[in-house]
């Protein structure tokens, strides 16, 4: 497989209280770590959720701001993970300008182990659900010609579990 | 029973004795009920800031979570100096603001201000109570919070309405449930040992104690460590008193103001031993060049700090009276003679009593508060408590009184607070009314919070207050000399008359403009037992040395003037 990885992972588990989100954002900012994407949703614990915080391989010391996310009350668990422990995926929507994306799109969606789908057409122009591990969706992403080949399209941010 | 009654009697079951609360539209129920709780004394500052920053004094003065009350909207924000001071210098205090009803909050009401959200990053914790059963506990884990660990402060925002909702019943909880927040755990008995080892090879150690050695009370181990491994000691600003001065192996402060002889020893130590600190850039100068021979181990109860300035080779996560009670129960001992004789020879070459004389501008035509605090520390005996401002009183302060004990020197360390000198001497004389507490501050800070004069006068506080009148906002001016070509933007102050402005606070004061004087009525301070302010007409342009220049690295302390 390939697994192209621009990105370093935080889990946080976290009690699910109001407020909680907006302390870790505005702790990243205050401390100057620029966060590349974040998302949160429970888990299968009641009353506890899990944030998946992803920041690029630039960013230096990630340790140092999972060690002061540490120190929320409401944080439960920081662990900046070795992508190699964590299963993740993230979920794009596509819309390609005509059928421009056709070919590369499923031709990478089996070199790259991607799953694309169709879920609808608007004016013409396909929509893609396009659904991957973050690495090669990374890799996926840098093969296209957003300004020319796309009309729209947005990210999920990365979900990661831990196993 | 009210909110604000089960919010006072929880107070009372966390044993505490003081509020330093300023009162407005919302804390009205609050004090309504005040009078049914004798138990509490409830102090008046003059500004919310004063009331925040007495909190923190009386922390650190008895090791009590401090408290502090006040209003919506501007007494919240007026507040948050003190809080942060209390943040960076790890004081345990339980910050209470009272809000509009809960209803109101979100719309913009008045005095409405998002004062949870602003507290959000000087806060250990921070509580919005949402439902008056809430209230107990919150104020047990609060307290919780602002005691255990690393202390610092905890705010509480409670909606009016809270205060004034009928309760059924009080039960205050026995103990907490706060998943999110765990104390450390037993330190690695393998890491303890490989501290030890490296202790006992090293030939030139270095103990550099902060403010974690008076925190966790843990100077007995400290001095049981040292002594028996033959270890040099120096502080940080706040670590100032873990080791009595006259100690033999008590090497005073290093730093930015630090002594030379300190920079020195830490720069050409091969082992430093940190000791609940923070390696601040105001103790290391350049970081990337800070003590570059030196392995390093440093204890700390915060996780956060281990590493984070200086890379660590060993990190002992922990209260340090706990691990250097582990580190001695190891019973390392070593001698380091030849090293502390090295130490010793900076100490003579660089001697504080020679750069004391080279300072003088000229041969001595004016006061200088060098010599207005050693007398200070020999009319007291170097008993005296000692609340400094910032700025240059602040490192005289530090560098010519002989402090024997931890928390004997309060000082705005981290956040650096012109204005914290006068409100600590406050709370630090209703937290131990017995010692002799004296506040020493530049005419500049003094103005930042003379209105606590007020306080003083209210409840005839005998806090013996000094004035180094430079007439300069000194070390801003010492900066713009040493690197700015002496263009002193802003810094000339045109002063008020301070003796009359005491007297007016019915405040015995004089003006002092010679040594002879100065002896005569520090020694009568010292001895008096009433308010007292004497104000030293100090040399305008004298500057703090030694001095390392922001940026540069201990190895290049400045001595004295060119």
């Amino acid at each position: 497989m390939t697994t192209k990885r621009n990105q370093q992972i935080v889990l946080i588990k976290v009690e699910d209280k109001p407020g909680v989100l907006s302390k870790i954002s505005s702790l990243c900012r205050r401390r100057r770590y620029n966060i590349k994407s974040l998302t949160v949703g429970t888990t299968d614990k009641k009353g506890l959720s899990q944030i998946t915080l992803v920041f690029s391989k630039e960013e230096e010391r990630i340790q140092n701001i999972a060690n002061q996310i540490d120190k929320l009350i409401e944080v439960i668990e920081v662990e900046v993970v070795n992508p190699r422990n964590v299963i993740d995926k993230e979920v794009i929507l596509l819309i390609a300008k005509n059928g421009r994306l056709e070919e590369y799109i499923f031709k990478k969606s089996t070199s790259y182990d991607i799953n694309v789908r169709t879920i609808n057409e608007i004016q013409g122009n396909p929509v893609y659900e396009i659904l991957g591990e973050g690495g090669a969706i990374e890799l996926f992403l840098d093969g296209i010609d957003l300004k020319n080949d796309v009309v729209k399209m947005v990210r999920s941010g990365l979900i990661a579990l831990k196993i | 029973m009210t909110g604000a009654d089960i919010l006072l009697k929880s107070l009372i079951k966390e044993k505490v004795e003081i509020i330093f609360g300023y009162p407005g539209g919302v804390t009205i129920p609050l004090h309504d009920k005040l009078k049914d709780y004798p138990q509490i004394k409830h102090i008046l500052p003059r500004h919310e800031q004063g009331g925040a920053m007495m909190a923190d004094g009386y922390f650190r003065r008895s090791g009590k979570v401090g408290v502090c009350l006040s209003t919506s909207g501007p007494g919240a924000t007026n507040l948050i100096t003190g809080v942060a001071n209390a943040y960076m210098d790890s004081v345990g205090m339980v910050v209470i603001t009272c809000q509009v009803a809960t209803n109101m909050v979100g719309t913009d009401a008045f005095q409405e201000v998002d004062i949870t959200g602003i507290t959000q990053h000087i806060t250990k914790h921070n509580y919005f109570v949402e439902k008056v059963e809430h209230l107990p506990r919150i104020i047990k884990e609060a307290f919780y919070l602002a005691s255990t660990g690393r202390p610092r402060p905890v705010h509480i925002d409670i909606p009016v309405d809270v205060l004034k909702a009928e309760a059924e019943r009080f039960d205050y909880p026995k103990k907490v449930n706060i998943p999110g927040y765990c104390l450390p755990e037993k330190t690695d008995p393998k890491k303890i040992e490989q501290a030890v080892e490296l202790i006992k090879k090293s030939a030139r150690p270095v103990a550099l104690v902060g403010h974690g050695v008076a925190i966790s009370k843990a100077e007995k181990q400290l001095m049981k460590f040292v002594e028996s491994c033959d270890i040099p000691v120096i502080t940080t600003l706040l670590g100032i008193g873990s080791i009595q001065e006259d100690h033999r192996l008590s090497f005073g402060m290093l730093g930015m103001h630090g002594m030379a002889w300190a920079n020195y020893a830490v720069s050409n130590a091969d082992l430093l031993i940190g000791v609940g600190l923070r390696f601040d850039d105001r103790i290391t100068g350049r970081i990337e060049e800070f003590a570059q021979d030196a392995n390093v181990i440093h204890i700390d109860i915060d996780k956060a700090e281990i590493g984070k300035n200086k890379v660590v080779d060993i990190g002992l996560l922990g209260d340090c009276k706990t691990i250097l009670t582990k580190i001695n129960q190891k019973n390392p001992q070593k001698s380091h003679k030849e090293w502390i004789n090295q130490i010793r020879k900076w100490e003579k070459e660089t001697q504080l009593g020679k750069i004391k004389k080279q300072v003088r501008l000229k041969k001595s035509d004016h006061l200088m508060a060098q010599d207005i605090i050693a007398q200070i520390d020999k009319q007291t005996r170097g008993m005296a408590v000692i609340t400094s401002d910032v700025g240059q009183n602040q490192m005289w302060s530090a560098q010519y009184y002989k402090y024997k004990k931890p928390n004997q020197l309060l000082s705005s360390g981290g956040l650096g607070a012109m204005g914290f000198g006068l409100p600590a001497s406050i709370g630090a004389k209703f937290a131990t009314p017995k010692s002799d507490v004296w506040a020493i501050i530049g005419d500049g800070g003094f103005q930042m919070n003379i209105q606590e004069l007020g306080t003083i006068m209210e409840y005839k506080l005998p806090v013996k207050i000094v004035i180094l009148n430079n007439g300069y906002l000194g070390m801003v001016r010492q900066w713009q000399e040493l690197f700015y070509k002496k263009n002193y933007c802003s810094t000339r102050l045109i002063n008020p008359n301070f003796v009359q402005i005491a007297k007016a606070y019915d405040i015995e004061a004089y003006r002092i403009k010679d040594m002879k004087n100065a002896e005569k009525y520090i020694k009568k301070a010292a001895a008096y037992k009433k308010p007292i302010l004497l104000e030293f007409v100090i040399g305008q342009e004298d500057c703090v040395f030694p001095m390392v220049p922001p940026g540069n690295t201990l190895k290049e302390t400045i001595i004295k003037r060119k």
